[in-house]
C-alpha cells in the first residue's frame, strides 16, 4: 500500500506541517484503497504515452500517474473486478485514455482539481441530475470546545470527502440523495451525522483520550471503567488546577466523595490530613495508602500513628508525596471499598490512592512550558480580632485603677517601662511628669505597632515546568522538569523543590513493551528555628509595643531567664534579664529541612500464546531526610540556656549550676534515609469466547522490602556560626597532682545536661520486607453482567509478626449489572451508562504488637547512677501478646454510575457500610498480669458512607459551553464497642485503660454511641456577679468522678464533619473560560481561639488580648449582658475551693477556671462553611498571533484561590473554622497568575 | 544492589520464603538469649526495686517533725493508717501509693516469662541455669514482699483459710484472679526458693553480688522459715549462711555496704528512682527517725552514727536515715553508707534469724548468737547488759533487729506484723500554717490487733478485678487537740 498526501496539492505547506502524521494516518484508516501521488500542477491538456499490455486497471492508472502528476482516488475491490486490459497510444490526453478504457465498464471517473475519481457509472448521472446541497459547519473538540483542523469529512457510501480547515471549518458540496456525513480525525473517536436537510452541521468529536478516560489504574491493573465492580473515583490532571500548592493531596478537596482532606497549615511543605470514609481503626495509622504507577510511596520518616493522626499536628518534614510534582500527574484514582483494596493486603484498611503519571505518545515531540507565579495574602489585624493599641490601654488603665497589678505568680518586673504600666511607673518614681504621663499614653495608644507586617509578608511563589513528549511507533517518552519555589508569608520560611521525570516506553517487539521510570526530586525547606512560634509572636504581642525604637534599631524587651523551670538569680537574688526580639532570633537562627527522593521502575510486559501476558515490574525507591537547626549565642533562647545575656557579664555560680549551654549556640541535626524496593511479577490471561464472555485471570507475586536507617535529634552545644561554623569545644578538664579535678569544673551542669543523654541522637534501623501472593479473577458476560473475585494473602517480617497471622488473606468479591447495555431498559439508546454495582469485602490490618517479649537498649547500663553493675542491662518494652488477633474490616459497597445524554449528565451513587472489629483498644485487666491495662481486640466501629456526585453539561454551542458538578458525601461514623470506663487516670504510673479528660476535650473519645472524632464541652454557667465564670456542676457533694463528668460535660458533636463535598462550574465562550470551585463542610464543631493563653488571665504589659474582651464584664450588672469574664487576678485555680473530685483527673492538670472556660461550651460553634477554593479565568490566544512567533497554542490564566469562607456560626466573627487553636495560622487568600505554551 | 540481587534470587528460584521473611529489628529486640534475660531482670528487679515506699512511716521508726507545715508532711494516709489509704481527706486521689502490688506483680510477669521460656534460649548450660535459678529467687521474693504487704499476718492455724495474694506462674493473661491463702502463698515461695537454691547451686556459677547466690537463697529462706515459726528450719537456713560467711566490722567513718564487705550477701535497688521514704539525704519532709529507735542504740553501738545522721530545721537537731546516702564505688567520706545498691543482704541478718528461732525455743544461747553480731558492732561490748529470762531474751532480739535493721527493705514493718505481742503505735500528726501557728494536733493509734496491718488492695485493682476480695480495714479517727 502506498499513502500519499491526497491534500497536499491545495494546501499550503505551512499549514500541512501542523496537521502533520495525524491526517496521513486517518486516511489510511478510512479508505482501503490505494491514493497515488499527485503534483503540484497539473494540466487539463497534459499528454501522455500508454504502452502497456494485459495489465490491470490500478497499474494503467499507475503509469498515467507517473506521467501526468494526476493522482487517482478509487475503491481498489471495484477495479479488481475488471478484466486486465491493453492499452497502446502516443500523446493522448488522459480524458481520452479514461473515457476509452471505461467505456465498457461500469465505472466512470470525474476529476477534482488534479484528482481522478473513479466512481461506479450508475451513479454519475444522477449526480449530474440531482439537486446539489451545499453543506457548511465547523468541527470542535467535545471535551475543549476548541475547533479541529484538518478532520476528514467524507460522504458515506462515496468517495467524496473534504477535510476542516485550520479554523475547523468545511464545505462540501454533494448531491442530495446523500445521507450520512463521516466525520474522522486521529486520537478522536469516528462519528456518522445524518443530513436530513441541514446545511449546516456542527459537530464535536469526542478524543479517544475519553477511552482512556475509561480505564481506571489500581496500581496492579488498568481495568475498563465500563467493567468495573468496586467504589473507585477517577480524578484527571485537568480537574487538580490548584496554581499554588506543590502536592496533589492538597489539590484533592472536594473532588472526590467519600475523601476528606483536611489542610490544616499554610506552611509550604506542610501534609494535608486525609481520610477515605472515616478511617476504621481506632489506634492505628487512619490515613490512606499512596501509590504512584504501582509503587506504594512510604513516608520518608517514620512517624507514629497517633502522629499521623492527630489533627493538632503539623508535619513539615514531608510525606509520601513531597517529591511528585503534580503537573506530571496524568490521574488519580481513589479506592474506596474493599473490592477496590483487597489486592493491597493488609495495608489498605483505610483506602488507596493510585496516582498515574503522564506518558509518551506516539507522534513528533510535543513541547510544553508552563508558568506560574502567585502571591499570596499575608494575615491582617482586621482577620484576627485582636486588640488595637486604644483597647489594649484601656484594659491596662482598667487593670490599674482596680488594682489588678500583675498577674499573680508572674516575677515580670518590666523594667522596660513597656506600655501604660511602664509610662505609670515613670510617672510614679518622678521620670515623667502628668503631661508626659498622658502624652505617652496617648502616643501608645496612637501606636498601633504592626507585627503582623513586620512578621508576614505577602509572600511571592512561583514555579515552572517543562515537559517533551513523543514518540515513534516503537518507543515513546515523557520528559520533564519543575522547579517551584514556595514561599510562606512567614519572614523566613522558603520551600524550593527541583523535579526531574523520564518516563520512557520501548515497544522491542510487537509483543514486548519494556517501560522505565525514573524521577527524582530535592525539595530543600528553610523553616525559622523551633522555639520561635511566629504566629504567636505576632498575636500576643501587644500593639502598644513598637517593632523598633526612635533609631530604627529593633526595640528589645528585657525578659527573665528561666532554665530548666529554674528562675536566674544574680549574687543578690534578683531576677537576671537576657534582652529579647523576636527578629532578633530570627536573624540568628535557622531550620533546614531536606527531603531528596530518587525513584527508578522497570516494567517489563509480554504477551504471549493467545490471551496470555506477563507483566514484570521492579522498582527501587530512595528517600532521604535531612534536617538541621542552628541558633547562635547572641539570642534570647541561647541566653537562658546560658544564664546570662549575650552583653552581659556572667555569674560563674549560675553557670556552673545551670547553664546547659555556657557557651556558643546550639545545633542539632538528623538524617533519615528509607529504602524501599519490590518486585511484582504477574501473569494475566485474557479470552474472548464467542464475543460474549470475557474472562480475566491475574496471578501476582510481589515481594517488598522497606529499610529505614538514620540518626535523629543529636544536639550539641557550643555551636559557633559566624567563625566559619565551627564547634567550640569543652574545656580540658584541669589535673592536679596527676589525678582529674572535677570540682574546679565551671560547666557541672552541662555535663548533667549531657549526661541525661540530651548530647546523643535516636537511632532508627528498621527493615520490613514482605512477600505477598494474589489473584484477581473478572468474568464479564455479554458486556453486561460482570463478576469480580479478588484475594491476597501478605507475610511479613515486621518485628515481633505473628507467625500465625502470616499469608491470612484478604479478600473480595464484587459483581456489576449494565442496565444500559439491557434492550429493555435502553431502547432508545439515551443511556450511555447505567450500571448497578455491588460488593462485599473483608481487609484486615495485622496488629503492631509482638508475640514476644521484646526489650531494649540492652547493653551497658546508661544514665546517672552512683552504682554500676559493670554488666548489660536491658530494659521491658513489652509483654508477649499472644492473644491478639487482626482488627477486622468488613465493607459492603452498593453504587449506582450513570451517564446519559451523551455524557451531557452523569455521576454516581453510593453507599458504603464498612464495619470494623476487633479493633485493638487497651482495656483494663488485674494488676497480677503485670500491668493494670492489656491490649485487647475488643473495640468496634462502623461507618454509613452515602456519596452522590453529578456533572452536568448544561449549554453545549460552539462558541459558549457550562458544565457543573457536584458531588456531596455523608460519613455516620459509630463507635461499637469502645472504652468501658467513663475516665481514667492519665497521670498515674501505669497506661491507664480508660479515656482521658484530654480525649474527651479534644474528640477521640471511643464510647459506644459515640463518633470517634466527637468531643465534649464543660457547661459554662454564665458570669457571677463579680464577672468571673461559672460552671455547672463543679461542685457535687458525694459523686463519684464518673458521676460527676457525666453531670458536668456536655458532648458537642464532632470534629470531623458529617457532611463534606464540593461544588464546581465552569463557563466556556470562545477562547475564555471561567471556572469556580466551592468545598463545603457541615455537620461538626470546633473551639474558638483560646481566649487565655495557658493558665494566665490578666496580660502582661507587652501582650495583647482578643478584641472579643472589649465586650467584657466591667461591673455589675454586665453578667446579664456579656460572656466574656472581667479581669481579674484571680488565678481561679481548680482546687477543693472550686469543684469536687479535682484531683481525680476529671480536671485537665494544673487547670483553671479560666482555662475551662476557653474549654466550655461558650466557646464552640458550628465549623459549617463554604469555601470559595478558587476562582479561575483563561484566555487562548488565538492561533494567528501566535502563529509568527512558532508556538502552537498558549494559554494565560488568572486564579484566585481560597477566596472566602462563608461560615454559619456568627459567633466565629471571621475566623476561619479550619484554623486550629494551637497552630493559629489562617489559609489566606492567593492569586495566582499562569502561562501555558505548547510548541 | 545486595538486596535486589537478593529478591531476584529468592524470586527466580521460588525457594521457601522463609529467609526473606526473617524477622530483623536492629533498634528493638526480641527476648532471645539468656543474656538478655539476665540483662533485663537486673535493669526491672534489681534496678527499680519494687518496694511498697511509703512503708517506714507505718511504722514506729519515723515520727512527724512537729513544726513542720502540713504540706511538706507527705504520705499522712500512711502515717495515719487510713482505711484508703490512696484518698486523702479531701477526696482527692493520691497517684502511685499503693503501685507495689502492680509493680511487684510485674517482675512476677518476667520471670513467670523466663522461667517458662529460658530452656530453649542460646547460651551455656551453666548460665542458663544460673538465670533460671535468679527468676525462681526473684519470683519467691517478690510474692514475699507481696503476700506480707496485702495478705493477712501468718497464722498456723487459719493460714489455710487467711487470704494471701493471688498466685500467676504463667503467662496467660486473665482479667479476674482471685486470692489464694496465707499457706499456698509460703509453700509457692519456698518451693520457688528450693528451686532456685537447686539452680543456682549446680550451675556453679558465682557471679557479683548484685545477683543472688546460694547464700542470698539460705539467708531468705531462714526469712522466710521465720515467718512461718518453723525454729528448727531457720536455724538450719541461717547455719549455712553463718558457715560461709563472715561478719564484717561496723566503722563509722567510711561506707559500710561495699563490693569488699564480706557480710555482703546480695546488693539490690540501684536506682533512686522516686523516693524511698524517709529521704535519705538533704531533703526533709516532715518526718524524722522516731525517739524511741534513737534511745534504743547503747552510747557505744557504732550503729547509731554508721546508720543514722543528724540534721537541723528551725534551730532543733533531728535524726535521719543515712542508709540510702550513696557514693561511688571507692568512696571514702563517712556521709556514705553504701556503694552497692540502696537494699542489701547480709550475714547479720542470719545471726538475727538464729537468735529469734532459739530465742522461741527458749534457749539461751540467743544471747550469745547476739553477742557474736555485737562483736562487731559495739566498741566496747563489756558495758552491754544482756537479758536472762526467756521473755526478755525475745524482746531483745526484736529490738536487736530494729536496731540492725532499721529502714532496710520491708522489715520493720514485716516484724511488727509477726509479733506476738505488737506494740501499740501512736503517731502524732500536727496542722501547722504557713506562719508556723499550730492549728490542731490529731493523735492516731494502730493497736496490737489492728486489722489496718494490712494493706488494702489497690483501689484500681479492686476495680479491674472482680474477683478480688478486698482485705477488711477499719476506719482511722484521730483525737483531735
Amino acid at each position: 500500500m502506498r499513502k500519499k498526501n491526497l491534500l497536499k496539492a491545495h494546501r499550503k505547506p505551512r499549514e500541512l506541517k501542523k496537521l502533520g502524521l495525524t491526517m496521513r494516518l486517518s486516511f489510511v484508516m478510512v479508505f482501503c484503497a490505494v491514493l497515488t501521488l499527485s503534483a503540484n500542477t497539473y494540466s487539463q491538456d497534459l499528454r501522455v504515452n500508454l504502452d502497456v499490455k494485459d495489465v490491470s486497471f490500478s497499474k494503467l492508472f499507475e503509469e498515467i500517474r507517473k506521467q501526468s502528476n494526476y493522482s487517482f482516488f478509487f475503491n481498489e475491490e471495484k477495479l479488481s473486478q475488471l478484466e486486465n486490459i491493453t492499452v497502446k497510444k502516443n500523446k493522448v490526453t488522459v480524458k481520452e485514455v479514461l473515457e476509452e478504457v471505461l467505456s465498457n465498464t461500469n465505472l466512470t471517473y470525474t476529476m477534482v482539481d488534479d484528482v481522478i475519481v473513479i466512481i461506479s457509472k450508475k451513479t454519475v448521472p444522477r449526480v449530474r441530475k440531482i439537486e446539489q446541497q451545499s453543506i457548511v459547519g465547523t468541527v470542535t473538540d467535545f471535551e475543549t470546545g476548541e475547533t479541529l483542523p484538518g478532520v476528514t469529512v467524507l460522504v458515506k457510501n462515496s468517495v467524496l470527502g473534504t477535510t476542516t480547515d485550520i479554523d475547523g471549518n468545511y464545505k462540501i458540496s454533494l448531491s442530495k440523495n446523500f445521507e450520512t456525513l463521516v466525520f474522522s480525525f486521529l486520537g478522536f473517536e469516528t462519528k456518522e451525522v445524518k443530513i436530513e436537510g441541514n446545511t449546516t452541521i456542527n459537530v464535536e468529536l469526542k478524543s479517544k483520550t475519553n477511552q482512556l478516560d475509561m480505564v481506571v489504574v489500581t496500581g496492579y491493573q488498568k481495568l475498563d471503567k465500563r467493567v468495573l465492580t468496586s467504589s473507585i473515583e477517577r480524578v484527571t490532571a485537568k480537574e487538580l488546577e490548584l496554581k499554588n500548592v506543590m502536592t496533589v493531596d492538597k489539590m484533592l478537596e472536594g473532588k472526590v466523595t467519600g475523601l476528606q482532606i483536611t489542610n490544616n497549615s499554610a506552611t509550604p511543605g506542610a501534609a494535608a490530613k486525609v481520610r477515605i470514609r472515616g478511617g476504621n481503626t481506632f489506634t492505628g495509622n487512619q490515613s490512606p495508602l499512596w501509590v504512584i504507577d504501582g509503587v506504594i510511596y512510604e513516608e520518608p520518616v517514620l512517624l507514629s500513628a497517633s502522629e499521623i493522626n492527630s489533627f493538632d499536628n503539623v508535619n513539615v518534614i514531608g510525606n509520601a508525596l513531597t517529591g511528585i510534582n503534580p503537573r506530571d500527574i496524568e490521574s488519580i484514582n481513589v479506592l474506596k471499598d474493599a473490592s477496590a483494596t483487597a489486592i493491597y493486603g493488609i495495608r489498605a484498611a483505610n483506602g488507596v490512592i493510585a496516582v498515574t503519571t503522564k506518558r509518551g505518545k506516539q507522534g513528533k515531540p510535543n513541547f510544553n512550558y508552563s508558568y506560574s507565579s502567585s502571591i499570596v495574602d499575608r494575615p491582617h489585624y482586621s482577620d484576627l480580632n485582636l486588640m488595637n493599641s486604644k483597647d489594649r490601654i484601656d484594659v491596662s488603665r482598667e487593670m490599674y485603677e482596680r488594682n489588678l497589678g500583675t498577674p499573680a505568680g508572674n516575677s515580670y518586673e518590666n523594667t522596660d517601662r513597656i506600655g501604660y504600666e511602664g509610662a505609670l511607673m515613670n510617672y510614679w518614681d518622678g521620670t515623667y511628669n502628668f503631661q508626659q504621663f498622658q502624652d505617652q499614653v496617648s502616643s501608645l495608644e496612637s501606636l498601633n505597632a504592626n507585627w503582623f507586617g513586620e512578621l508576614y509578608r505577602p509572600a511571592i511563589n512561583q514555579s515552572h515546568n517543562i515537559n517533551v513528549s513523543g514518540g515513534s511507533n516503537q518507543s515513546r517518552y515523557y520528559v520533564s522538569f519543575g522547579y517551584d519555589d514556595q514561599k510562606s508569608t512567614e519572614r523566613g520560611v522558603d520551600v524550593e523543590r527541583l523535579t526531574a521525570r523520564a518516563n520512557l516506553d520501548f515497544d522491542l517487539r510487537d509483543n514486548v513493551l519494556l517501560s522505565f521510570k525514573i524521577n527524582g526530586s530535592v525539595q530543600e525547606g528553610t523553616y525559622n528555628h523551633s522555639s520561635i512560634n511566629m504566629f504567636n509572636e505576632a498575636y500576643y504581642t501587644s500593639r502598644t509595643v513598637p517593632v523598633y525604637d526612635s533609631n530604627g534599631e529593633y526595640a528589645y524587651l528585657s525578659k527573665p531567664l528561666v532554665n530548666n523551670s529554674r528562675s536566674v538569680r544574680d549574687e543578690d537574688g534578683n531576677a537576671v534579664y537576657g534582652r529579647y526580639h523576636v527578629m532578633n532570633e530570627m536573624d540568628n537562627s535557622k531550620r533546614n529541612i531536606t527531603n531528596k527522593d530518587l525513584g527508578v521502575t522497570a516494567n517489563l510486559k509480554w504477551t504471549f500464546l493467545d490471551g496470555f501476558s506477563f507483566r514484570s515490574q521492579l522498582s527501587y525507591r530512595n528517600t532521604t531526610n535531612l534536617q538541621e537547626e542552628w541558633i547562635k549565642e547572641n539570642t534570647f533562647h541561647v541566653a537562658q540556656l546560658r544564664t546570662y545575656d549575650f552583653i552581659e557579664d556572667h555569674i560563674d555560680e549560675n553557670v556552673d549550676e545551670l547553664a546547659s549551654v555556657p557557651f556558643g549556640g546550639l545545633y542539632s541535626g538528623g538524617m533519615v534515609s528509607q529504602n524501599s524496593y519490590a518486585i511484582t511479577n504477574q501473569l494475566n490471561y485474557n479470552k474472548v469466547l464467542n464475543d460474549k464472555h470475557v474472562v480475566n485471570f491475574n496471578l501476582a507475586q510481589e515481594a517488598r522490602s522497606i529499610k529505614y536507617w538514620g540518626a535523629t535529634g543529636f544536639t550539641v552545644p557550643g555551636y559557633s556560626h559566624d567563625n566559619g561554623r565551627r564547634f567550640v569545644y569543652l574545656p580540658q578538664l584541669r589535673t592536679s597532682s596527676g589525678s582529674f579535678d572535677f570540682e574546679s569544673y565551671p560547666y557541672d551542669n552541662m555535663i548533667n545536661w549531657f549526661s541525661k543523654g540530651q548530647l546523643y541522637p535516636s537511632i532508627t534501623d528498621r527493615t520490613t520486607n514482605s512477600m505477598s501472593f494474589f489473584g484477581m479473577f473478572n468474568y464479564v458476560y455479554d458486556n453486561r453482567y460482570v463478576v469480580n473475585f479478588n484475594l491476597r494473602s501478605d507475610g511479613t517480617n515486621s518485628f515481633g509478626q505473628f507467625k500465625k497471622y502470616r499469608f491470612k488473606p484478604t479478600w473480595s468479591v464484587s459483581s456489576r449489572w449494565n442496565l444500559h447495555n439491557e434492550k429493555f431498559w435502553n431502547e432508545d439508546g439515551n443511556i450511555d451508562e447505567l450500571a448497578l454495582k455491588a460488593s462485599y469485602g473483608v481487609r484486615g490490618t495485622i496488629p503492631s504488637a509482638s508475640p514476644y517479649m521484646t526489650i531494649r537498649d540492652f547493653g551497658p547500663e546508661t544514665g546517672s547512677s552512683y552504682f554500676s553493675y559493670n554488666e548489660n542491662v536491658a530494659k521491658l518494652v513489652s509483654f508477649p501478646q499472644t492473644n491478639l488477633r487482626w482488627e477486622l474490616n468488613k465493607t459492603t459497597n452498593i453504587g449506582l454510575s450513570y451517564s446519559m445524554f451523551n455524557g451531557r449528565v452523569s455521576g454516581a451513587f453510593d453507599f458504603a457500610y464498612s464495619f470494623s472489629d476487633d479493633l485493638l483498644l487497651v482495656r483494663p485487666v488485674s494488676g497480677v498480669n503485670g500491668a493494670l491495662s492489656q491490649m485487647f481486640n475488643a473495640g468496634s466501629k462502623d461507618v454509613q458512607s452515602y456519596e452522590f456526585s453529578i456533572r452536568t453539561v448544561n449549554v453545549k454551542t460552539k462558541d459558549f459551553s457550562w458544565s457543573t458538578r457536584f458531588n456531596i458525601s455523608h460519613d455516620v461514623d459509630r463507635v461499637l464497642k469502645g472504652f468501658e470506663e467513663a475516665i481514667g487516670d492519665s497521670s498515674s504510673e501505669s497506661q491507664d485503660a480508660a479515656l482521658t479528660i484530654s480525649q474527651y476535650l479534644n474528640g477521640g473519645i471511643f464510647r459506644k454511641g459515640f463518633p470517634s472524632s466527637g468531643f465534649y464541652s464543660y457547661q459554662f454557667d454564665g458570669l457571677n456577679n463579680k464577672g468571673l465564670p461559672t460552671f455547672k456542676h463543679l461542685n457535687e457533694e458525694n459523686a463519684t468522678p464518673e458521676q460527676q463528668l457525666q453531670m458536668m460535660m456536655v458532648y458537642e458533636g464532632q470534629r470531623l464533619p458529617q457532611y463534606y463535598g464540593g461544588f464546581g462550574t465552569e463557563f466556556r465562550y470562545k477562547r475564555f473560560s471561567i471556572s469556580a470551585n466551592l468545598n463545603y463542610k457541615l455537620g461538626y464543631k470546633t473551639r474558638l481561639l483560646n481566649l487565655y493563653k495557658g493558665s494566665q488571665q490578666l496580660p502582661l504589659p507587652y501582650e495583647n488580648m482578643q478584641s472579643e474582651f472589649n465586650n467584657r464584664w466591667r461591673q455589675p450588672g454586665d453578667e446579664l449582658i456579656t460572656n466574656i469574664p472581667a479581669l481579674s487576678n484571680d488565678l481561679l485555680k481548680i482546687n477543693d475551693d472550686y469543684a469536687t473530685n479535682s484531683g481525680s483527673g476529671i480536671f485537665p492538670n494544673g487547670a483553671t477556671l479560666w482555662r475551662l472556660y476557653d474549654l466550655s461550651d461558650a466557646r464552640t460553634v458550628k465549623g459549617d462553611h463554604i469555601r470559595l477554593s478558587s476562582l479561575s479565568l483563561s484566555y487562548r490566544i488565538p492561533k494567528d498571533i501566535l502563529e509568527n512567533m512558532g508556538i502552537a497554542s498558549m494559554n494565560v490564566g488568572f486564579q484566585a484561590s481560597n477566596v472566602g469562607v462563608w461560615a454559619f456560626d456568627s459567633k466565629l466573627k471571621g475566623q476561619d473554622p479550619d484554623q486550629l487553636r494551637n497552630v493559629g495560622m489562617p489559609n489566606n487568600s492567593t492569586y495566582s497568575f499562569s502561562l501555558n505554551v505548547g510548541l | 544492589m545486595k538486596r535486589i540481587k537478593y529478591i531476584l534470587i529468592l524470586f527466580i528460584s521460588l525457594v521457601s520464603c522463609q529467609d526473606f521473611l526473617e524477622e530483623e529489628s536492629q533498634d528493638l529486640t526480641a527476648v532471645e538469649t539468656v543474656e538478655h534475660f539476665k540483662a533485663l531482670m537486673l535493669n526491672e528487679f534489681n534496678d527499680n526495686y519494687a518496694m511498697f515506699k511509703p512503708v517506714y512511716h507505718m511504722t514506729d521508726d519515723l515520727e512527724e517533725i512537729t513544726l513542720s507545715p502540713r504540706f511538706s508532711k507527705a504520705n499522712k494516709t500512711t502515717f495515719t493508717w487510713q482505711q484508703e489509704i490512696e484518698i486523702d481527706e479531701n477526696g482527692n486521689s493520691l497517684r502511685g501509693i499503693n503501685s507495689a502490688w502492680e509493680a511487684i506483680y510485674k517482675d512476677i510477669a518476667i520471670v513467670n516469662y523466663v522461667i517458662e521460656s529460658i530452656d530453649g534460649m542460646e547460651g551455656s548450660a551453666e548460665q542458663r541455669s544460673f538465670v533460671k535459678g535468679e527468676a525462681y529467687f526473684i519470683r519467691a521474693m517478690s510474692y514475699f514482699n507481696l503476700l506480707n504487704l496485702y495478705g493477712q499476718p501468718f497464722n498456723e492455724a487459719s493460714k489455710n483459710t487467711d487470704l494471701g495474694v493471688p498466685i500467676r506462674t504463667n503467662t496467660e493473661i486473665e482479667i479476674t484472679f482471685s486470692r489464694e491463702s496465707v499457706a499456698a502463698g509460703y509453700n509457692q515461695i519456698e518451693s520457688d526458693l528450693m528451686e532456685a537454691l537447686i539452680l543456682i547451686e549446680n550451675s556453679g556459677v558465682e557471679d557479683t553480688k548484685w545477683h543472688p547466690s546460694v547464700d542470698a537463697c539460705n539467708l531468705l529462706m531462714s526469712r522466710v522459715k521465720l515467718y512461718q515459726r518453723k525454729w528448727d528450719e531457720v536455724i538450719q537456713y541461717a547455719d549455712n549462711v553463718i558457715d560461709h560467711r563472715q561478719l564484717a566490722m561496723l566503722g563509722t567513718s567510711s561506707p559500710f555496704i561495699t563490693n569488699g564487705n564480706s557480710e555482703l550477701i546480695f546488693a539490690w535497688h540501684k536506682s533512686y528512682t522516686g523516693q524511698i521514704d524517709p529521704p535519705g539525704s538533704s531533703e526533709i519532709a516532715g518526718y524524722k527517725v522516731s525517739d524511741q529507735l534513737i534511745e534504743l542504740y547503747e552510747l557505744e553501738d557504732n550503729r547509731l552514727t554508721a546508720f543514722l545522721t543528724t540534721f537541723i530545721q528551725n534551730g532543733e537537731t533531728y535524726y535521719m536515715n543515712k542508709k540510702h546516702n550513696a557514693g561511688f564505688e571507692g568512696s571514702t567520706t563517712s556521709s556514705v553508707y553504701t556503694t552497692m545498691g540502696y537494699q542489701n543482704m547480709r550475714v547479720a541478718e542470719a545471726y538475727l534469724n538464729k537468735a529469734e528461732a532459739l530465742a522461741q525455743k527458749q534457749d539461751p544461747i540467743a544471747i550469745n548468737v547476739i553477742q557474736e553480731l555485737h562483736a562487731k558492732r559495739i566498741s566496747d561490748v563489756s558495758l552491754i547488759v544482756y537479758p536472762t529470762e526467756p521473755g526478755d531474751i525475745l524482746n531483745y532480739v526484736y529490738d536487736e533487729r530494729r536496731r540492725e535493721l532499721c529502714f532496710e527493705d520491708h522489715h520493720r514493718w514485716f516484724d511488727l506484723r509477726r509479733m506476738d505481742n505488737r506494740p501499740e503505735i501512736v503517731h502524732v500528726f500536727t496542722d501547722v500554717d504557713e506562719e508556723g501557728e499550730v492549728l490542731k494536733t490529731e493523735t492516731y493509734t494502730l493497736y496490737s490487733n489492728d486489722l489496718n496491718y494490712t494493706l488494702p488492695i489497690p483501689i484500681k485493682e479492686r476495680e479491674n478485678n472482680p474477683g478480688i476480695v478486698n482485705n477488711e480495714r477499719t476506719d482511722k479517727l484521730p483525737v483531735v487537740n
